[in-house]
């Protein structure tokens, strides 16, 4: 089984999930953060260094970790709506407990997974903006200054006028969306590697002259932008 | 240049200052109550990172400080913030001096005790107990549930089982009685975390860099750390790790990218290490007050590496 792990809004992730039968990834369930944290059951295990996991959902549903083969992951949060009839205490420590179980549970699901879990997100690491600008620096892309201090919040020091804006998709090395150079497109690879994020976004001011200037990234990218290519890019992925 | 970050009086962070005095390491102290004293900012330009620090009128450049121990408190509860208005100006100052110094942390080429990102894998012990047992680690089997049904037949399979919080909320390890089967019915509304009771002798190794800083700790009570309030007793001692527990609790805290760590084990009477957890901010103090184990030099002299 494969799962497609997205709110009922992620039109990105419903379009891949529709492609990714068709590429025939089957049997294949799309669950929703909802369906997930409003549980019937979920049963957590670690035996030595493996886990295994069921979770019995409303609607019948068992997501059985013994049976997945890949995950298309693109859970951002967890709704805590059942948790509304606590006390604000009972309520906060309830919430950060269940968030720390779906990052245990993501991170030691069986199969392939794009993007594993952290600490920092449960679809890959949410990092700051001026993390993001070294790290594009390390891996050769062309950045804009970034200042920040104790009376200014981080900006970046961009150019937008005349420019345009572009956003390219890595997949497992590959990189897809507009047309970019070569070395921008090697760029994005070497900065999906740095951040151990092999589904990123990666978006960029793009000047009159042409130089494609990195403006931020995200483990949560349109997927849509990649059209037909990317989805074959996802589903060889999924499938090792 | 090493940058002590926090509030100079807590034990660790005194500490660690007369170590560096003592190996006449040069320092210069944060402190967080003097926040409206001090200026930081920074800036990532043509593929560098520089900035400048200004504390009580003496400024500092960021190249210069090559090491960092930040013992850092919540600022929004610094007593100089906690009772302003939310909006307070100071407030919003305060907040953004700590925002951009952490910033800076995470990305300098300094020696940084400890960074923010890698410290957060303790905010979930299950998931850090997975990098543990990646390291060769045994790790206790554990059960997290929201159905008492599980939680019955896990205590019956292992007869005795302890219960503590899944996330980085510090609770007391408690071991699950015939009382608590009485409102067990309450984890249907938060999962909850169980774990085989292991039978053995408490160790907590301290990691500074290569080093290591083993103590055997004797309670009476099932969490050493609260045996005073727990009405029970616990006695101290250094010991020596085998070199090959010594090296693995090495690559432990270096799979984590922590420098410094303290690392909770359990060692049976089969001699099986069990790791319970890794603290990515260990009060080291209580070990070094009860032992002599020379921690805070051994921290002072890794900070003061970084500047070689």
């Amino acid at each position: 089984m494969w799962l497609v792990l997205c709110s009922a809004n992620d039109y990105s992730a419903l379009w891949a999930a529709r492609g990714l039968k068709s590429c025939g990834l089957l049997p294949l369930e799309i669950v929703s953060p909802e369906s997930l944290a409003y549980n019937l059951r979920f049963d957590h295990r670690i035996i030595t260094s493996e886990t295994d996991t069921k979770i019995a959902l409303a609607d019948g549903r068992v997501i059985d970790s013994a049976t997945v083969c890949g995950t298309l992951n693109r859970l951002q949060l967890v709704p805590f709506k059942h948790l509304r009839g606590a006390s604000q205490t009972d309520r906060q420590y309830a919430e950060q407990e269940i968030y720390s179980l779906f990052l245990s549970w993501l991170y030691g699901l069986q199969g392939v997974m794009l993007n594993r879990p952290t600490p920092q997100g449960l679809c890959g690491a949410w990092r700051h903006l001026s993390e993001w600008v070294w790290l594009a620096t390390k891996a050769g892309l062309s950045t804009p200054g970034y200042k920040q201090s104790g009376y200014k919040t981080g900006s970046l020091s961009v150019n937008k006028s005349n420019s345009r804006l572009q956003s390219l998709v890595v997949v497992n090395d590959n990189c897809f969306g507009a047309s970019a150079s070569l070395d921008v497109k090697d760029g994005c690879v070497r900065l999906s590697k740095l951040c151990s994020t092999p589904l990123l976004g990666i978006d960029f001011q793009v000047a009159p002259k042409g130089e494609w200037i990195f403006t931020n990234a995200t483990p949560m990218p349109d997927l849509t932008l990649g059209g037909a290519l990317l989805l074959r890019a996802l589903a060889n992925g999924l499938r090792q | 240049m090493i940058l002590l970050c926090g509030i100079p009086s807590e034990s660790p962070l005194a500490m660690v200052r007369d170590a560096l005095e003592e190996i006449g390491a040069s320092y210069l102290i944060f402190n967080q109550r003097h926040f409206a004293n001090t200026r930081f900012d920074f800036e990532i330009s043509q593929g560098a990172i520089n900035g400048s620090i200004e504390i009580d009128h003496r400024v500092y450049s960021l190249r210069d400080i090559t090491g960092v121990y930040t013992r850092m408190m919540d600022e929004q509860s610094l007593p100089e913030i906690k009772r302003l208005p939310n909006d307070a100006r100071e407030r919003t100052r305060c907040r953004n001096l700590h925002d951009a110094m952490i910033r800076w942390m995470e990305i300098s080429p300094s020696r940084i005790v400890n960074r923010i990102l890698p410290m957060s894998s303790n905010s979930s012990k299950p998931y850090q107990a997975q990098l543990i047992a990646k390291c060769g680690f045994s790790v206790p089997e554990t059960l997290i549930t929201n159905d008492p049904d599980s939680v019955k037949e896990f205590y019956a399979q292992h007869g005795r089982v302890i219960y503590k919080s899944i996330s980085g909320v510090r609770s007391i390890v408690h071991e699950l009685t015939g009382d608590d089967f009485s409102r067990l019915e309450n984890i249907r509304w938060c999962p909850t975390q169980f774990q085989a009771f292991v039978d053995g002798v408490n160790v907590r190794v301290h990691v500074v860099g290569q080093e290591v800083f083993a103590t055997k700790i004797l309670s009476d009570v099932t969490d050493y750390r609260y045996a005073q309030r727990q009405g029970g007793e616990s006695e101290l001692t250094a010991v020596e790790l085998d070199d090959e527990w010594d090296e693995k609790c090495v690559q432990l805290a270096a799979s984590l990218d922590l420098p410094f760590v303290g690392i909770d084990l359990k060692i049976t009477p089969d001699d099986e290490v069990f790791c319970f957890e890794v603290n990515p901010s260990p009060g080291f103090s209580y070990y070094e007050h009860n032992t002599g184990q020379p921690i805070a030099r051994a921290l002072a002299l890794y900070l003061n590496e970084g500047h070689t």
